[in-house]
């Protein structure tokens, strides 16, 4: 370690390879109270439907039945949720805001690797990696075309010599 | 336990073992120093990288991770004021102003022989109690597990960040989900969608899906934040001698370090919070704190490091995770087979030694590389994160199929990798749910067990002294925000 003393580089967005805000589009911001809303919402119904599942099932002689836990747990997960709604709805206004950078970068990755594994089932493992890891490397903000090779050739690299090779893993 | 520590040394002792730990503990660093990346998520992106290993070497290399992390978590946490694990923010609270002053250098021998002390002093209370506590837990039946699988939700509860509702939520979705399949007594299908669902949610694809690849998300949606980086760190003395005057702060820090990581939830941040107020309290130039001083550096450092070992002892012994990197850590030692628990130290003695001895070996190891590779972490710190996001992404893809062979357990963590995001948006944060997951299955069937032997009697099944005592322990933690609100009022 030399002698010098540190020294603090500061990356700008515009200099930051992934920095192309016109691409991206703007940031989405939703309040924080519709978010709470959503997720509990969807959190209850899940609840609600273990709950309604859960009392179909076959009941025995023990006081336990194997629909008893499932009730309990989607009863309460129903019921928190349910709480939180309610608190949501009451604080109006005062629930801080969630902003959502790059939002359609982010739908396109879920949407990606969402689609991964059943595309590697249909077409195998290394014609999947070969497109998709660049398109997925360039969502996620890398804009060097060596960048994208070096990533693509890591990942082919890592599913040849480590998981096929070295852990006998056989990729499809 | 001197014979099973010999056993176990020339277990570990051999050279696939000690390449296992070389390779964990320099991933761990990785993992640690790369901000965005936490040892939770390292670890399991790094268990399917274990199937072909065997336990032992499997294990040390986990564990060697789990360690190393949170060493290399104060790096960026000094250089950049951005820590590379939640634990080492209170490290950047000192380490950062010293940075600035140029004494970047100093400040980084300090964190990581601090981090290696605190390491040393709780490792060998791992040693001591955690054999303890599984003699003691071996009298336990179903009643006393099922007691004690409510203690740790309870704590991981009300113990998470955040909002204690928004983590009671991410509790019962987790134990909702974990009914999935057979069910553990009477095996009745239960909410089997989907053939591959009968054995339940694959485990490990959920966890990749629920750490890793809901933090892939965070990192696409944050590609173009500005980020800091470090060019050098000053060079400063390696000798052990700089930390003499801080020793009691050393053994006071990796104390407190090591009793909060035994309660399960509390983990590293909390006993770095904790360690550093009190050191604070009383030291005597305790205004000073927040503006460099080094012994806020120490206490930071040494009680994180010391809360891995602590976090380790009920996970050895009574098979609760006592973090959320203790949680993965369970599911390291299920796919090799082995069940965390009292009975791994009557059954597999050489498993849970062969961790004291290779944290004991691993120790000169990661301080030797922390001491002398700070540039390269330096440099770590400059990999791209988009570049970082689409590897990891892969990985997790890899990592999950490589579980079973199976393109649907790539689906389960895809799946879960979007819930995880979808829920961390929410403020409900992974681990409340993992650790259900890991502990869900262990509520259910003790407690329908303990009622078949008490012939459905709840009542009779809770009033066992020690289940009683437990329960009694879970309703006042779940009580304690409300005293603490009620205080705060008055």
């Amino acid at each position: 370690m030399g002698d010098r003393d540190m020294a603090l580089t500061r990356h700008s967005k515009d200099e930051n390879p992934a920095g192309d805000r016109g691409r991206a589009g703007p940031g989405l911001r939703l309040s924080g109270r519709t978010v709470d809303i959503g997720v509990c919402l969807a959190l209850a119904a899940m609840g609600i439907w273990f709950v309604a599942e859960a009392l179909q099932m076959p009941s025995g002689r023990e006081a336990l039945d194997p629909g008893s836990f499932p009730v309990i747990a989607g009863g309460m997960l129903a019921l928190l949720a349910l709480v939180q709604l309610g608190l949501s709805l009451a604080a109006r206004g005062r629930l801080p805001g969630v902003e959502l950078q790059r939002p359609l970068w982010l739908a396109i990755g879920m949407a990606m690797m969402l689609a991964f594994p059943p595309a590697v089932e249909r077409l195998g493992y290394y014609p999947v990696a070969v497109v998709w890891v660049p398109a997925f490397g360039w969502i996620a903000g890398i804009r060097s075309p060596v960048g994208l090779i070096a990533a693509t050739l890591v990942v082919l690299a890592l599913g040849k010599f480590v998981f096929e090779m070295l852990l006998g893993t056989p990729l499809p | 336990m001197i014979e099973n520590l010999f056993h176990a040394a020339a277990l570990v002792l051999t050279a696939k073992v000690l390449a296992a730990m070389v390779c964990g503990v320099l991933i761990g660093y990785f993992v640690g120093a790369m901000p965005g990346l936490t040892s939770s998520i390292g670890m399991a992106l790094l268990i399917p990288f274990t199937f072909g290993l065997d336990p032992i070497a499997a294990i040390v290399m986990l564990v060697s991770i789990y360690m190393a992390s949170d060493y290399a978590g104060g790096i960026p946490a000094i250089l950049m004021n951005a820590p590379g694990q939640p634990a080492s923010a209170v490290t950047a609270f000192d380490g950062f102003p010293m940075c600035n002053r140029g004494e970047s250098g100093l400040a980084l021998n300090l964190a990581i022989m601090a981090s290696g002390a605190g390491a040393l002093v709780s490792l060998v209370l791992l040693v001591v109690s955690a054999q303890l506590m599984a003699a003691a837990a071996l009298a336990f039946g179903p009643a006393e597990y099922f007691a004690l699988a409510i203690v740790g939700l309870s704590l991981i509860g009300v113990l998470s960040a955040g909002s204690t509702l928004k983590a009671l939520i991410g509790l019962f979705f987790g134990l909702t989900v974990v009914t999935i399949g057979i069910d553990p007594i009477r095996g009745t299908e239960r909410f089997v969608l989907h053939p591959y669902l009968i054995d339940g949610i694959p485990f490990l694809p959920a966890l990749i899906g629920l750490f890793a690849l809901s933090e892939v998300f965070v990192m696409i949606e944050t590609a173009n934040d500005r980020i800091d980086r470090v060019r050098h760190a000053s060079s400063a003395s390696h000798s052990l001698r700089t930390l003499v005057p801080y020793r009691r702060t050393v053994l006071r820090s990796s104390l407190i370090g090591y009793f909060i990581g035994v309660i399960p939830g509390a983990g590293a941040s909390i006993a770095s919070l904790v360690s550093y107020g009190v050191a604070k309290k009383l030291s005597r130039e305790g205004a000073s704190f927040g503006t460099g001083n080094p012994e806020g550096i120490i206490a930071s450092e040494a009680a994180n490091n010391a809360s891995v070992s602590g976090a380790l002892a009920p996970l050895l012994s009574l098979g609760i995770p006592g973090s959320a990197s203790a949680a993965v850590l369970i599911g390291g030692l299920t796919i090799q087979g082995l069940q965390p628990g009292p009975l791994l130290f009557a059954d597999n003695p050489e498993i849970p030694f062969s961790i004291f001895v290779g944290l004991l070996v691993g120790l000169p190891v990661m301080l030797l590389i922390g001491l002398f590779g700070a540039r390269l972490w330096v440099q770590i710190t400059r990999i791209p994160r988009p570049v970082i996001a689409t590897v990891v992404a892969s990985i997790c893809m890899l990592g999950s199929y490589a579980a079973s062979n199976d393109t649907f357990e790539m689906m389960v963590t895809a799946a879960f990798g979007v819930i995880g995001y979808v829920l961390r948006r929410c403020d409900i944060h992974p681990a409340p749910v993992v650790l259900a997951l890991v502990l869900g299955e262990m509520l259910e069937a003790n407690l329908r067990r303990a009622m078949i032997l008490a012939n459905d009697d709840f009542l009779s099944v809770i009033s066992h002294p020690i289940t009683a005592g437990l329960i009694l322990v879970s309703v006042l933690v779940l009580a304690s925000p409300l005293f603490g609100r009620k205080s705060a009022m008055a």
